[in-house]
């Protein structure tokens, strides 16, 4: 690399950097924003509706600052963001990072799971169909891709539930219990869910991986490689897999960020104690330091995986330039 | 010499609109997408109609009648309603909500993408980084805190669906605008002292109509998903009205005794996604300017 492409690389990565700081920024102060404008009184929920001393309810108030005017609650967040504190739950009083340091492993193995039945099927199921163009394989595969696009997680997880646990009993509806407690019983409760994600996940990249091996096909340096009497599977795996996995790469970058952001619905179906169902449960409570630092979090990390792809990307295209 | 009478043009018009039927209806996923969007479409105007009967009528003696019951071809609920016009009646609040939120989306999209496409500068790096950040916050989340903020019922489930959906078309029409802008017609316009709010009104948005169009329909399909999502959440349509959403929600309950409540709306807000992804991909294909050259 020569200086001038270095000084350009790093000025590039300085912008970008600069820009996920706004980013994080305009997170932080929308999560902030939204939530004091849900109505409920965090206070008055937390009490139950049988404490109606106002004196009682102003004490807890001024202990929590919620008392403080809004701008002054607004900094004292964005202060204590800057120094990595994100503050302590209103309800049960642990440390927000703690809540978040619980439920962000369990969203991890379920993401991970999923993610990787994606990858799984996507590629064998994308080159299949990209290789047997408008023929019955294609044909199959692009249906079940696009059932799997069409199909929300909801329907997905309750008809598994049906099916699998209800009616069958074969696996279990719904829970947890951690990897370090029970292996077997932890990968039993995460097969349901992750295959309910993963389908859908498949079904957007087997689409995207098509396409795109059925674009490269097409290119001139194919026809050049078959010209010169290499054999298909040659052309198919050496030239064509490669230049097609290059966009794929950012598609499931995004995907795994969308994973990562928890599934909310999943989660709640399923009872899994993730970032998702986290924050939804707190959104009901009111509980804003929960929420304002696992949005944080979640974002900072869909925020974080797309400059990763970005960067992947540049990587792996070397026409791709970073500047 | 070339003829631009307006018979001419009607004529051309109506020429371009049958070659891009054409196109549309020549895939199975075409016509297949075309069939199913236009049946869902008329069962929710012609709902009162077709409807066998009112879908919040209570009828004690059908309990959980199973489909072909006498009077239920698809069954009856917990409180002996019918379950085929509850399921035609909630295509209605389905369409309406996606309808009027993708609406919304696409109104604030495009204005927010074409002015920050045009005027560039801090402007454009401000809404920018202001989709990226709607982008990062977890979809359902924000969601969730808007329909809860707004008050559960219509009113907030459109707002909160238009709100995940506007950074895609403010990006979509940004990048459009700022591939306009250094096209030979739009630099003349410049030179011959345009507005930049008549550029965009005659020129960027005529030929950003296209690539609305297909992104419209899959986001509708997924504004769909979204509605029926939060109602089954029990945060956007409340019961006992009839949507989708509210009906699969009710149904975990019965699920071993009356599987259809289940199997019936799934099956109804699946066919309607997959008609609109189908109708997406076909659209996409007949209004690519590659494919009309062919």
């Amino acid at each position: 690399m020569t200086r001038a492409n270095l000084v350009r690389t790093a000025r590039f990565l300085g912008r970008r950097m600069l820009g996920l700081l706004l980013v994080m920024w305009l997170v932080a102060t929308l999560v902030f924003v939204i939530l004091r404008l849900i109505p409920g009184d965090p206070v008055q929920i937390i009490s139950g509706i049988d404490v109606v001393d106002p004196a009682v309810l102003d004490e807890l108030r001024a202990e929590l600052g919620l008392d403080e005017p809004l701008l002054v609650q607004y900094l004292r967040w964005l202060a204590k963001l800057a120094t990595g504190d994100l503050g302590v739950s209103i309800r049960s009083q642990t440390p927000v990072t703690e809540l978040i340091g619980k439920a962000l492993p369990v969203t991890l193995e379920l993401a991970l799971f999923a993610f990787l039945i994606g990858l799984l099927i996507s590629v064998p199921a994308g080159a299949a169909a990209s290789r047997r163009k408008g023929k019955l394989t294609d044909a199959l595969i692009t249906s079940s891709a696009l059932v799997g696009i069409s199909l929300p997680s909801y329907v997905l997880a309750l008809v598994a539930i049906y099916w699998f646990a209800v009616k069958w009993q074969l696996l279990p509806s719904g829970g947890y219990v951690s990897p370090t407690v029970d292996l077997l019983e932890n990968l039993r409760m995460m097969i349901l869910p992750a295959v309910t994600l993963g389908l859908i996940t498949a079904g957007t990249l087997v689409r995207m991986l098509r396409r795109n091996l059925i674009d490269q096909l097409g290119e001139d340096y194919v026809r050049s490689a078959r010209a010169r009497g290499a054999g298909e599977n040659l052309v198919f795996y050496g030239h064509v897999m490669r230049n097609a996995l290059i966009p794929y790469v950012t598609i499931a970058g995004i995907e795994a960020g969308i994973l990562l952001s928890g599934a909310v619905i999943t989660e709640s179906i399923f009872a899994i104690p993730g970032l998702g169902r986290l924050m939804v449960t707190n959104i009901y409570d009111r509980d804003y330091p929960v929420v304002q630092g696992a949005v944080f979090v979640v974002a900072g990390m869909y925020v974080l995986v797309n400059f990763l792809v970005d960067l992947l990307y540049s990587w792996l295209d070397p026409r791709v330039s970073l500047s | 010499m070339i003829d631009t009478s307006p018979a001419t043009a009607a004529g051309r018009d109506q020429s371009g609109f049958r070659l891009f039927l054409g196109r549309l209806l020549a895939t199975p996923a075409g016509w297949i997408g075309t069939v199913i969007t236009a049946l869902v479409i008329l069962l929710a105007i012609s709902a009162p109609f077709v409807a066998p009967s009112e879908p919040l009528k209570i009828v004690p003696t059908d309990l959980l009648k199973p489909p072909g019951s006498p009077g239920h071809l698809f069954g009856a609920d917990e409180l002996g309603r019918d379950v085929l016009s509850r399921v035609i009646y909630g295509s209605r609040i389905s369409l309406v909500v996606a309808g009027l939120s993708i609406g919304l989306a696409i109104l604030t999209g495009v204005a927010l993408g074409t002015s920050a496409g045009v005027a560039g500068g801090w402007w454009d790096y401000l809404v920018m980084r202001l989709m990226d950040a709607l982008l990062a916050f977890p979809l359902l989340v924000l969601a969730i805190a808007i329909s809860v903020a707004l008050g559960r019922g219509v009113f907030g489930l459109v707002l909160a669906i238009a709100a995940v959906n506007m950074p895609v078309f403010t990006r979509l029409t940004r990048a459009q605008t700022l591939q306009l802008k250094e096209r030979p017609f739009i630099t003349a316009t410049t030179a011959m002292g345009a507005s930049a709010l008549y550029k965009v009104w005659r020129h960027v948005i005529p030929n950003l109509l296209n690539a609305l169009i297909v992104q419209a329909t899959t986001a509708t399909s997924f504004a769909i998903i979204i509605e029926a999502g939060l109602s089954f959440l029990g945060l956007g349509i409340q019961a006992p009205a009839p949507s989708w959403g509210v009906m699969i929600a009710d149904a975990k309950t019965y699920m071993l005794v009356a599987p259809h409540l289940l199997f019936v709306p799934s099956s109804a807000l699946f066919i309607t996604v997959l008609g609109l992804n189908l109708l997406g991909d076909a659209l996409s294909d007949a209004l690519d300017p590659r494919m009309l050259e062919k």
